[in-house]
């Protein structure tokens, strides 16, 4: 407590300049770390009002307008005790905790209260798809705007997360992993980027070659419709109360899960036994609830589609070698020569490609199809 | 002259951290608030043995109504040709079910319970992971009993697992910490099997016959180590696993000893393209056995080299004073096995400066051996360390695999214990002679992964360079 109402009281901010430069690098780590990367591009095109569209860290250009003054400010208000909430666990007597408090943390003054966030994130107009290139294995994220506690409909999306993908049983587990095993990893669905405001439901998912993320979202769509029109099984729902309850006891078996379970209350949800209250919540979700919530949120309209595609640096002489020259005519014609429905797939695969690489390695495919078929040849002889 | 500038700096920032108090005036300096003597009271450790010869070890705990059990199996590297074997086994006989178990029910069962059967580790050991509600132990025992006795090795999980496997094969250079932390390790161990890593051609020579083979080989109740915390007794527990385990058959298992590390530490320099704006530094060589009778030293010697964060030299110099990185430190690896490695790490390093950085480490390096720390650097380095080991004895189950982890290592169950009583009595005179044996500031391997074309100066200023070529096969 010397030392927490100390930071809180009296911070000096030494060493302000070179810790700057260390979140320069900080942040300059996220650029090259391609999930964090396609993390915050989904966000900023996620959310268009809500902060939620800003990364933790800021972008590079705020880093360098901060200064120590700016800082000092945003102490002041925001790490000030009226904005402050403390949990103690653990081997210690609550009478001596309260006069510990009081003695280190009493004198500190309050400050005017954060001004409170007025901006809402409007209403969703249309699905918003994003691309972002990057010298990494293809990844998505698919969002929907949702609501969040204490909005009932809130607490049905923790069912319906976890009927997508908590656990083996779970629908995109067993469908998308394990049975069409379009991806070498489990698909994520969790809630996020965070849980004061409005935030969105998401989906990870990353296709395992040669499967591509095009796959992988028609499945995961495929999913999304069974839950509009199929109600969640009896046996789901009670496998989802019944790891509530197991992970509720798991909680209260460490000093830290129950400081979590008593501040995430306290400070999200306005009642350190929040927690408690909203998994006698999660109790009662209706199969009905779920399939009313995936008809109203789960639509194209209110979702951000974030695709991240492989760009490799361009190869130096001789590392892929095989690129081999393609006359584009003879391609084409081979193209319109295919039944009508799969020359009709190859354009709109063509379509859907996000980078140049990406075309040119199908182009190259198609050119061997084309030769295999004795395409090439015949067309040569005429 | 250039140690002596450091120095001459370090006392500044301390005089000034020491003064700032004053100014402040309100509050006692933490380091001058008087504590009790932090006292540990360990729990009672219970000696359990099952009738088919399975031995381990029971902490009571019945705070909450949960039991964890873990069963430790040995067992040893694959062919190098078929490295990738272990993994894959212990997947496929967690995902692929078993006789009475089949992989949907299995799933099924313990997730409407809800309970938990894991099985995951590394070459030398399989372990084996169940927690449940005290209530389902007899049911998910028995789970955990038909998965090692009678796993199925379906095919279609094998090959489930082999093309997952593939995948991660062919993300493994995304992230570029992943390749810095590989490719160090295959320029320590070389060609040991601690250098050893998964390839497509490994993972693809891998057959079903393989994966029976080695459980027929390990998967012996005489080979295994159990650990079991929780609300159970003594009595209920053995009762249920002599119960669950009767049909679990001894067997002669021979398990070699890992092979010596050939590989001497010598100066060379590495560099590994990737196309990031910062570059990743790696910079040490082979270590010590967790055996070593200066294990105590060495760790404290790391501790304030690299090893304990903000109150380390290298995060204070490279991170703190500098600014040129997020993430960096040191880790002084013992292995109970052969021998753990050492590296000093720079994650994040602003690309133009990358050279100071590496620069710097070398230079604490130096420092450690010639000047050493002072008496008082040592005293809140053991201080600092012996008070993070309170947190070793909050959790009963992370306690029961520590036991079990000592006893797999064939170590005495009371080595933290009495390391405590060594660490206690380090001498500053102790550390510096640690770090002129154990730090080889002359025989350095120094890896960095980046865009050579970023750097302030090409890596071969420092010494000749070996190029690696990133594969993702």
């Amino acid at each position: 407590m010397t030392m927490e109402s100390d930071r809180m009281d009296t911070p000096v901010f030494r060493e302000f300049w070179s810790e700057r430069d260390v979140v320069m690098e900080e942040r300059r780590m996220s650029e090259n770390d391609p999930d964090d990367v396609l993390d915050e591009a989904f966000n900023s095109v996620a959310f268009t009002a809500c902060p939620y569209k800003w990364p933790v860290l800021g972008w590079m250009s705020d880093l360098l307008t901060t200064d120590r003054k700016e800082l000092m400010e945003y102490h002041r208000i925001n790490y000030a005790p009226n904005n402050a909430t403390a949990v103690v666990v653990g081997d210690v007597d609550a009478k001596a905790v309260k006069k510990l408090a009081k003695k280190y943390f009493e004198s500190i003054p309050a400050q005017e209260p954060p001004p409170p966030l007025e901006t809402r994130e409007p209403e969703q107009q249309g699905e918003r798809r994003l691309v972002i290139e990057h010298d990494a294995n293809p990844k998505m994220m698919i969002g929907y705007h949702k609501p969040i506690f204490p909005n009932p409909e809130a607490v049905a999306f923790q069912v319906l997360s976890d009927v997508l993908a908590g656990g083996r049983t779970s629908r995109l587990y067993k469908t998308i992993f394990e049975e069409k095993q379009l991806t070498a990893r489990p698909p994520r669905v969790y809630e996020g980027p965070g849980n004061r405001y409005d935030n969105l439901l998401v989906i990870q998912a990353e296709p395992r070659h040669p499967h591509t993320l095009e796959e992988v979202e028609q499945a995961i769509y495929e999913e999304i419709d069974k839950l509009k029109t199929e109600p969640v099984s009896d046996r789901e729902l009670q496998r989802i109360k019944n790891q509530l309850d197991a992970r509720q006891i798991r909680q209260l078996g460490s000093n830290l899960g129950i400081a979590f379970t008593l501040l995430i209350g306290e400070i999200f949800l306005g009642d350190y036994k929040a927690m408690f209250k909203q998994n006698e919540m999660i109790k009662e979700v209706t199969p009905e609830e779920v399939m009313e919530i995936a008809k109203k949120y789960l639509v194209p309209k209110n979702r951000t589609v974030a695709f991240r595609v492989q760009v490799k640096e361009e190869a130096e002489e001789g590392e892929t070698g095989e690129a081999e020259e393609f006359d584009q005519q003879v391609l084409r014609a081979y193209i319109m020569s295919l039944p009508p429905e799969e020359a009709q797939a190859v354009v709109q695969k063509f379509q859907s490609m996000r980078s140049e690489a990406e075309m040119k390695a199908y182009a190259q495919e198609l050119w061997k199809q084309a030769k295999a078929a004795g395409f090439v040849k015949d067309k040569d002889k005429e | 002259m250039k140690r002596k500038v450091l120095i001459g700096v370090l006392a500044v920032v301390l005089a000034i951290a020491l003064a700032t108090p004053l100014l402040a005036g309100k509050r006692k300096h933490p380091s001058d608030l008087k504590y009790p003597q932090l006292d540990i009271t360990t729990p009672e450790v219970i000696d359990i043995s099952l009738d088919n010869g399975l031995e381990g070890f029971l902490i009571e705990d019945q705070e909450i109504p949960v039991v964890d059990v873990v069963i430790l199996i040995k067992t040893y590297f694959p062919d190098p040709e078929k490295y990738g074997l272990n993994e894959m086994v212990n997947w496929v006989i967690r995902n692929g079910g078993s006789r009475d178990w089949p992989s949907d029910k299995l799933n099924d069962e313990l997730e409407f319970l809800p309970a938990s059967v894991e099985i995951y580790g590394g070459s030398l050991n399989s372990i084996i992971a169940a927690s449940c509600m005290k209530k389902d132990l007899a049911q998910v025992l028995s789970i955990m009993s038909d998965l090692i006795m009678n796993p199925l090795f379906p095919e279609d999980k094998i090959e489930k697992k082999r093309n997952d496997m593939l995948e991660e094969i062919r993300r493994q250079n995304d992230q570029p910490g992943d390749i810095a932390r590989r490719e160090f390790m295959k320029i320590l161990y070389q060609d040991h099997p601690y250098g050893w890593e998964s390839t497509t051609a490994t993972v693809s020579a891998v057959m079903r016959d393989d994966l029976v083979d080695f459980h027929r080989t390990y998967f012996h109740p005489n080979n295994a180590i159990l650990g079991v915390s929780g609300d159970v007794t003594r009595a209920e527990i053995e009762k249920a696993l002599n119960l669950a385990l009767s049909g679990w058959e001894r067997a002669e298992v021979d398990i070699p000893p890992v092979p010596e590390v050939k590989a001497k530490p010598a100066e060379s320099y590495h560099y590994a393209y990737k196309d990031i704006n910062q570059a990743y530094i790696m910079i040490g060589h082979l270590g010590i056995n967790s055996n070593n009778p200066d294990h105590c030293a060495v760790n404290i010697m790391n501790f304030i080299l690299g090893g304990g964060s903000f109150t380390s030299w290298i995060t204070e110099e490279v991170r703190v004073k500098k600014g040129l990185a997020y993430s960096t430190g040191s880790r002084y690896g013992q292995d109970a096995f052969a021998v753990g490695p050492f590296y000093a790490y720079s994650r994040g390093t602003k690309a133009d400066e990358y050279s100071r950085a590496i620069n710097i480490i070398m230079d604490q390096i130096t420092r450690m051996k010639t000047v050493g720390p002072t008496e008082e650097e040592l005293r809140k380095a053991v201080d600092s360390f012996l008070n993070g080991q309170v947190f070793d004895y909050d959790s009963k189950s992370g306690m029961v695999r520590r036991l079990v982890g000592l006893r797999f290592e064939g170590r005495p169950l009371d080595t933290p214990e009495m390391d405590m009583e060594t660490y206690a009595k380090l001498t500053v005179e102790e550390i510096r002679r640690a770090a002129d044996k154990y730090l080889l500031r002359d025989k350095l391997s120094v890896l960095v992964v980046g865009d050579k074309d970023q750097f302030d100066r090409p890596l071969s200023d420092f010494g000749e360079v070996q190029e690696i070529e990133l594969k993702t096969e």
